[in-house]
Formats: C-alpha cells, structure tokens, sequence
C-alpha cells in the first residue's frame, strides 16, 4: 500500500429487514441483542463473504425497533414442541428494519449483500451495503460507539486510552479454524480513546 | 501557639457542634426591633455556647460576641460558605411581609402563603409560637425553658431531636428568600464546617507544598486566625469595624488558600445478573461504599444510585485512589473517577461552575490481571475465565469472583421476596436522580422564576406595579439535600402504600424496587399509586410543561424521572437495567417498558391525565368503557389513520375525556396505552 492509503475506510449504510447480534454466550432461553456493530461481528461476514482475511470493518449503532420473537424447538420424536427445559421455547430478541454506519478498509464495490449475526438459518441477518463515501480518518479523542478487540488497535488508528474505558471480551475464530477461536479482550462503548474519529457517532 | 495539626483536633473540635450556631433561630429575640437569634443564652462558657453567641459578630458592637476560638471562626466560615450570603439574591430588595413557611419549590401544591404570615396586629413570635405548637405540642415557653436547658448539655443529637420543627421554619423567613429550610443550611454549614477542617488538616499535612500562585499556606493562616482571636481585646469599641474588617479578610485569606478536588466516583459492573442471587453483588457494593465513606465522611457531598461525589484534598486523593484499587480488585469490578483539577476558591468554583465543566478528568480501574483472552468466559460477568459448576441440576460455568458471589448470596438470600417469584409478573421501578449538574440548576431556576410570580401576584411583596422582582439563585447545594430527603419520604411512602394495598415488594437498591403484579395490566394500578405519592411530594415535576417530544436537549430534564420495566420474574434481570438504560438520555419524565410493545414515554402531566382516565372509565360503566376500547382497538389493528380519525370524530365511539388524551399524548402511545387498558378493564370485569 502506498503511504496514506492504509489509513483510508470506505463508508457504507447497512439496511436490512432483521437482525440479532447476540449479546449471550450459547446457553440460556432469552437471547438478547446489542445495538451496534461490533467489529468482530461485521468484519468475519465480510471475509466468509470475500475469502479475504485482510478485510477489517466496523459499524455503529444499530438503528431501528427491538422486539422478540418467540419460537419453539420441535422435539423429533414427538414431533410437538418443547415446552420446559432448556432447549425451549426460545425468545429471540432482534432489531426491524434495522439501519447502520458501517466502516470498511476495502472497497468492496458500491452494493453488496451480506450475512450479519446470529440465527441466519432462520431468516436474519440478510442486509445490503451501500456505498456512500471514502473516508480518510481522523485520530482524535473519541468515545467509542461500537467494540473491537485489543489486537485490531492499530488498524483503528489507535494511539492511546484517555479516560474511562470499558472492558470486554469477542469471540475471534481461530486463523485456520473459524469454528472456534478465543474470546479476546476488546474496547467496548464508552470507552474514551484517541483513534480515528468515525468510531464515534459524532465523530468524537 | 500549638501546632496547627493540633489545633484541628477532630476530638476537640466536635464539641463546637457547628450544627448547632442557630439553634436560637427556633425562638424570637428581639432586641433594638431586630430578632437576635445569637443571643438567646446568658452564658457561654461551653464550646457549642460560644458557637452560637459568637458566630454573629458581624452585627455586634461588643468583643464578647466575636470569636473566642479558632472553631468558632471556622464555623462562621461554614455558616456563610453554606448561605453564600444569602442563597437567593435579589436585584432589588422588597420590602413584604415574612413568611415562616419553608415553600419547597419543587412542591407547588404544598405553598403556603397565609397561614405562617403575621396579620396585622400580630407579631413573628406568635407565628413562631403557632409552629412551635404545632410541631413540638408545647407552649412557646415551654418550649423556651427546654430549649435553654438543652442547650446547658452537650446538644449531640440537636439536629434529630428538633429536625420537625426545623424542617418547618425556613432558614431566611423574608419574602423571596423562605425556600429552604433551617434544617438543610444546619445540615450544610457542619458538612461544611468539616470539609475545610480536612482540607486545611490535608494541606498541613501534606508533603507538598502549596503551588506559587498562593502567597499564603494554611499553616500561617491558621496563625493568623488565632493571633487576631487572642488579641481582640486590644481593640477598642471604636475600632470594631477594623477588628470585623481584619476577621472577613482572614475568611477569604482562608477560602482561596485551600485546594480541592471534586471527585465523582462510579462503580460500573459488567456483570449479567439473572437471579436474585447474582442481585447479591449490590449488596456488596453497597457494604464497600459504607466503608468507603466512613472513611470520607467528611469529604461527601453527594451519594446516589452507584455513584458518589467528594471534596478532597491533596493527601485524601491519593488515599481514595488506593482504597478504589482494592475495591475494583476484590469485586471485579470497573471503577470509574472523573475529578477536576485543584481548585482555589472552592466556593465560587462549586456555586458557579456546572458538573461537566468541574470534572475536566477521567479514568478507569480495573481488575487486575484481566487476561488478554479467555476459552469460555464466566456466564455472568464475562470478563474472567469460566470453569463448569453444576447448580440446580443444570451445568453453569462461573469464575471464581462470581462463583463466590453467587454462593454467598443463596447462603444469605437478602432478598428472599424476589426469590419466590417465578411465573409471576413483576415491575421494576426504577428512580433517576440528576442532582449534580446544570439540568437540576435549571429546574430550580425556572421554579423560582415562577414562584416569583407568584408572590408578586398575591401581593406580598411591596412593589409598584411597574416594577417587577427578579432574584438569582446563588447557592444550590442545600437544594440538593433538600430534594433528596424528600425523595427518601416519597420512596418509603410509596413503599408504604403499595405494602398496604396488599403488594409484594423487595427494595434492591435506595433507587430500584421490584413489585409482583397481578397481571401485565395491573401496572396501571401501580402507575396510579405512584402518581399519587409523586404528586404529593414533588407537584411542581408535573407543573414544569415540557410534553414528550423526542431528544431535545433544550428541554429541561427533571432532577427525579421514574422508569418501569415490566416482565416475567423469571425474565433476565440485566435486561430489564438494559431497557431503562438505553432512554435514559432521552427527555421524558415516566418510561413504561411493556412486553412486546414499544416502550411508553410520557411527562408527569400526561402520566396524571392517562390515571385519571382510567379512574373515571372505573366509576361508569366498565363493560360499555371496555368495549369502547376494544372497538377501538380493533379498527387501529387494521388502520391506525382510521382510528385516530374514530377518536376524533366519532361521538358514538368517543370516551368521555378521550379528546382531552389525544390533545396530550403522541396518538401511537395512545394505541399502546388503550392495549394495556383494554386487558385492565376486562380483568376488572
């Protein structure tokens, strides 16, 4: 990459009919739903999508309407649904309509329709990218608006924590196993750092 | 002279009972046609005596009423810190009649302009006298002689024994001025009276020393204080002036040399709470904010929900920093400081600088030794490595942190109302305080500006109809205590009435309760007892107009907001905290949270207009309301437009009042509201 070019993002909207980016590790009836775009989440669709582990993306909050939709797990024995116990009925929480920034370092062509988040097998998560703009970032002091992990700091443009920061973990699938991976220490919302300013919604 | 250090003895110095200066304000003196409250005792040989007789030195003309003692000094500076001279300022003074009536202006409904006022012909200490029957069933001179003869002993709950009646009688009783009572300026000046004897102990003790910009450190003001104490004498009457000029300018001498910090401390946790007995790591908190604060008594100045506010110097910094460190490590937990810079002058800085311009710095700590990644992170609180538990015959995978919590809290069980609930319904209701900032100045300005308007109205401040009043509110902070005494009454009156009513409560925190519902619909019932307790306590909240209308930020947000989630018990109960969270920015007065509906967000006035709809449709017919309603609903599933058109229009269909409803709540909230009722009135059936 010639200089100054690593540090270009491409700008999309991502719209789409439903989506659940689950906020719970497996386990449990109620399955709740964050409302941003955590990096993790958007940039491994990008790649199962394009093959190409150099994609890294992120987007913001998600808009839209929360609800929850209700569904059972049919017991294929008795053919009925299951009632008690933990495998069901299961309350999945998603957003409608749901409409999001999204920050990619590639130009992955002015539409595109992607795979994003959890219960895909049961229709959500289809959405299209829009192409909007090139952004060349700036680093200032933001509050973060979505989450990425520790180890992406540099392609973030992060320079330093400046304040309160809070702390969790994302799942990254392994290198050469994207079935499972490590839960890997992240920056998550609120956090205030210096880093490019499309991390926050208001541009920091 | 001893060493300072010394002479800030904290054993000592409590004996002053700053607390205490005016008790004389419970009776009337007049001397020269003025009331004396300093002067209500013949002696004062004992330190609480010479605080009292010796604070007002500013209006005598003898040297026997000017400071005897350094603390005595010290709550001179308290008491003016915490009146800032006087707490409301007036562009013009009006002359009127006085009022001993303490007007909350966050309750309209309880302002009282007649019965606390002299008549003609009748005198302040027959009002005084009124107040003192009513409040201690005495007669004033009775009261007088016990009054004196308490204060012969050491007075160590003053402030307990007589908080009715001081509650009633405002500290400044002049018309415009009668808005926060005597309680709260005695409550202010020991707190503050205490906070300068940490700052000036810290400054003393501190290793560093003062930055240049001073010219003066504590250790010589002190000094200074003490010599001028000791040779008071030397002055003659004719130089009391000079002797009372020397004492004001040794008080601003003493009020820049000090330096603080503001520190708001909060304790975030990331954790997942799904049961009552993960509830237990509130508890915990709790218990280490209790310590914490034994420890920083003195420097508290503001406590709600996880957070709390403090005045600190130098060296207690530091000493907070640590115990703060420990903390975070012990419960796993983030803690967050947000502090200001060192402030000279810390008045000023307090009374004219809003929160988010003092809190200039940030950061974070953290548990130690977060790893850098985990292979199955902890249910709960998901930042630590998991191991496998089995627990009530399923498999949990908690760390050891939340492992120990979890099992400490089934041991204890301390909220065992909770733990019973399963399939029930259940309302968690949640109290938003926003105390420390410009939204609550604004809320007390605006308040003020009408009960200008008010007074001016009624007539009972002189002034020719051509001129209109105008008064400034200097000093908020003892607003702040004020409000929040008064939303620890409404609290446990509304917990009171709701236990009466035959309801399940269980308090988690001072600012969150959960109450078990019959069914989903009953929460208007909950909604109709909550109205009836804010309205008596807090009937200005309804007054201030500002009709939801989305995020708005020029909207004034109200220092109390009420917001109730309502599901299952069994529903995860981090997400009922989620739901509230997520509109806590929005600008509404009420949050109600609904299954399956879109949330319901409404000012207090819509809240009382939605009540009062409901209790008429339940004094009428309530199989024809029902239906009404249910007609109604019917149309809206199918067209919302069409339906709206119906309410509007149709006088077959209309309710009575129903037009007065839509002119004050967003049509789509109405629909949901009507949802609720529906289910409410054929549960009634």
């Amino acid at each position: 990459m010639k200089k100054g070019e690593e540090s270009k993002f491409y700008k999309y909207i991502l719209r789409g009919k439903s989506i659940h980016i689950g906020d719970r590790i497996k386990k449990g009836l109620f399955k709740p739903c964050v409302d941003f775009l955590r990096a993790t989440t958007i940039t491994f669709a990008l790649r199962r999508l394009y093959n190409d582990r150099s994609i890294y993306a992120i987007g913001l909050k998600i808009k839209g309407r929360k609800k929850i939709l209700t569904r059972n797990i049919i017991d294929r024995f008795t053919n009925a649904g299951k009632l008690t116990g933990d495998r069901g009925p299961i309350h999945i929480e998603y957003i409608e309509d749901p409409e999001c920034e999204v920050y990619i370092n590639k130009y992955l062509g002015k539409e595109l329709i992607v795979s994003v988040g959890g219960f895909r097998t049961i229709g959500f998560g289809d959405c299209k990218l829009s192409f909007q703009e090139e952004v060349i970032p700036e680093i200032k002091k933001i509050i973060l608006d979505s989450a990425f992990p520790f180890e992406w700091k540099k392609i973030f443009g992060f320079k330093n924590e400046v304040g309160i920061v809070r702390i969790g973990y994302l799942f990254v699938p392994f290198e050469d196993d994207w079935l499972n991976g490590e839960y890997k220490k992240s920056y998550f919302p609120q956090s205030e750092l210096i880093a490019f300013s499309f991390l926050s919604q208001y541009g920091g | 002279m001893a060493n300072p250090a010394e002479v800030l003895n904290k054993k000592e110095l409590k004996k002053f009972y700053p607390e205490v200066h005016d008790a004389g304000k419970l009776l009337f003196t007049p001397i020269n046609y003025t009331d004396r409250h300093w002067r209500i005792l013949d002696e004062m040989q004992k330190e609480w005596q010479q605080a009292i007789t010796q604070h007002h030195y500013f209006q005598e003309d003898d040297i026997i009423y000017f400071p005897s003692h350094i603390s005595v000094f010290l709550i001179t500076v308290a008491d003016h810190f915490s009146a800032s001279f006087s707490r409301v300022r007036l562009e013009r003074e009006r002359g009127g009649t006085k009022n001993y009536h303490t007007n909350k202006l966050w309750n309209k409904r309880a302002y009282d302009f007649e019965n606390y006022v002299p008549k003609e012909n009748q005198s302040e200490g027959e009002i005084l006298e009124k107040i003192v029957r009513e409040k201690l069933q005495l007669s004033y001179d009775e009261h007088k002689e016990r009054l004196i003869e308490y204060l012969k002993t050491e007075p160590v709950n003053f402030l307990a024994d007589y908080q009715e009646i001081l509650e009633a009688r405002p500290e400044d009783v002049h018309p415009l001025k009668n808005i926060t009572s005597l309680y709260e300026h005695l409550l202010l000046t020991k707190k503050m009276f205490w906070l300068i004897v940490d700052l000036l102990r810290d400054e003393i003790l501190s290793e560093k020393k003062s930055p240049l910009d001073t010219p003066f450190s504590s250790e010589s003001i002190i000094k200074e204080i003490d010599e001028l104490i000791r040779n008071r004498f030397n002055f003659f009457p004719n130089q009391l002036n000079k002797l009372r000029q020397e004492f004001y300018e040794l008080e601003n001498k003493l009020s820049n040399s000090l330096r603080a910090y503001f520190c708001e401390v909060l304790f975030f946790f990331p954790h997942y709470i799904f049961k009552a007995h993960d509830l237990y790591i509130l508890k915990k908190i709790e218990e280490k904010i209790n310590s914490l604060l034994y420890k920083f008594e003195d420097n508290l100045f503001l406590r709600d929900e996880n957070r709390i506010v403090l005045i600190l110097g130098d060296n207690k910094i530091k000493e907070l920093e640590d115990e703060l460190k420990k903390i975070s490590d012990e419960l796993n937990l983030f803690v967050e400081i947000r502090k200001s810079n060192g402030l000279r002058n810390l008045k000023n800085e307090i009374l004219t600088k809003s929160r988010e311009e003092l809190l200039e710095k940030s950061l974070s700590y953290l548990p130690s030794n977060l790893p850098d990644s985990i292979r199955i992170p902890c249910e709960v609180c998901r930042i630590r490595e998991g191991k496998e538990y089995e627990e009530d015959e399923k498999k949990v995978v908690l760390c050891e942190y939340c492992f120990r919590i979890r099992k400490e809290g089934k041991e204890k069980n301390p909220f065992k109302v909770y733990s019973k609930w399963e399939n029930e319904d259940m309302a968690v209701v949640h109290f938003k305080l926003d105390l420390f900032g410009k939204s609550f100045q604004r809320f007390i300005e605006e308040m003020y500006n009408d009960y200008v308007k008010i007074v001016e109205n009624k007539g009972l401040i002189r002034s020719s109809s051509s001129e209109t009043t105008s008064g400034k509110i200097t000093n908020f902070l003892p607003f702040i205590n004020s409000f929040r005494c008064d939303f620890i009454k409404f609290r446990k009156s509304f917990i009171e009435k709701l236990l009466r009513n035959g309801r399940e409560v269980e308090e988690i925190l001072e600012n969150t309760i959960l109450v078990r519902l019959n069914t989903i619909s009953d929460v208007i019932n909950l909604g109709a007892t909550l109205h009836e307790t804010l309205y008596d306590y807090f009937s200005s909240l309804y007054d201030v107009t500002l009709n939801y209308s989305g995020l708005n930020s020029n909207l004034i947000k109200k220092p109390l907001r009420v917001f109730v989630s309502v599901n299952k018990a069994k529903y995860p109960f981090f997400l009922h905290w989620r739901d509230i969270e997520e509109f806590v920015n929005e600008n509404f007065d009420f949050l109600l949270c609904l299954p399956h509906k879109r949330p319901l967000k409404l000012s207090f006035a819509q809240l009382k207009t939605l009540i009062e709809f409901v209790k008429d449709l339940e004094k009428k017919d309530i199989s024809l309301s029902r239906a009404k309603i249910h007609q109604i609903r019917q149309i809206a599933n199918v067209s919302q437009a069409l339906a709206e058109l119906v309410i509007r229009k149709d006088k077959e269909v209309q309710l009575p009042k129903m037009d007065k409803l839509i002119e004050t709540i967003e049509i789509k909230s109405l629909f949901d509201f009507l949802d609720l009722m529906d289910d409410y009135l054929t549960k009634k059936i």
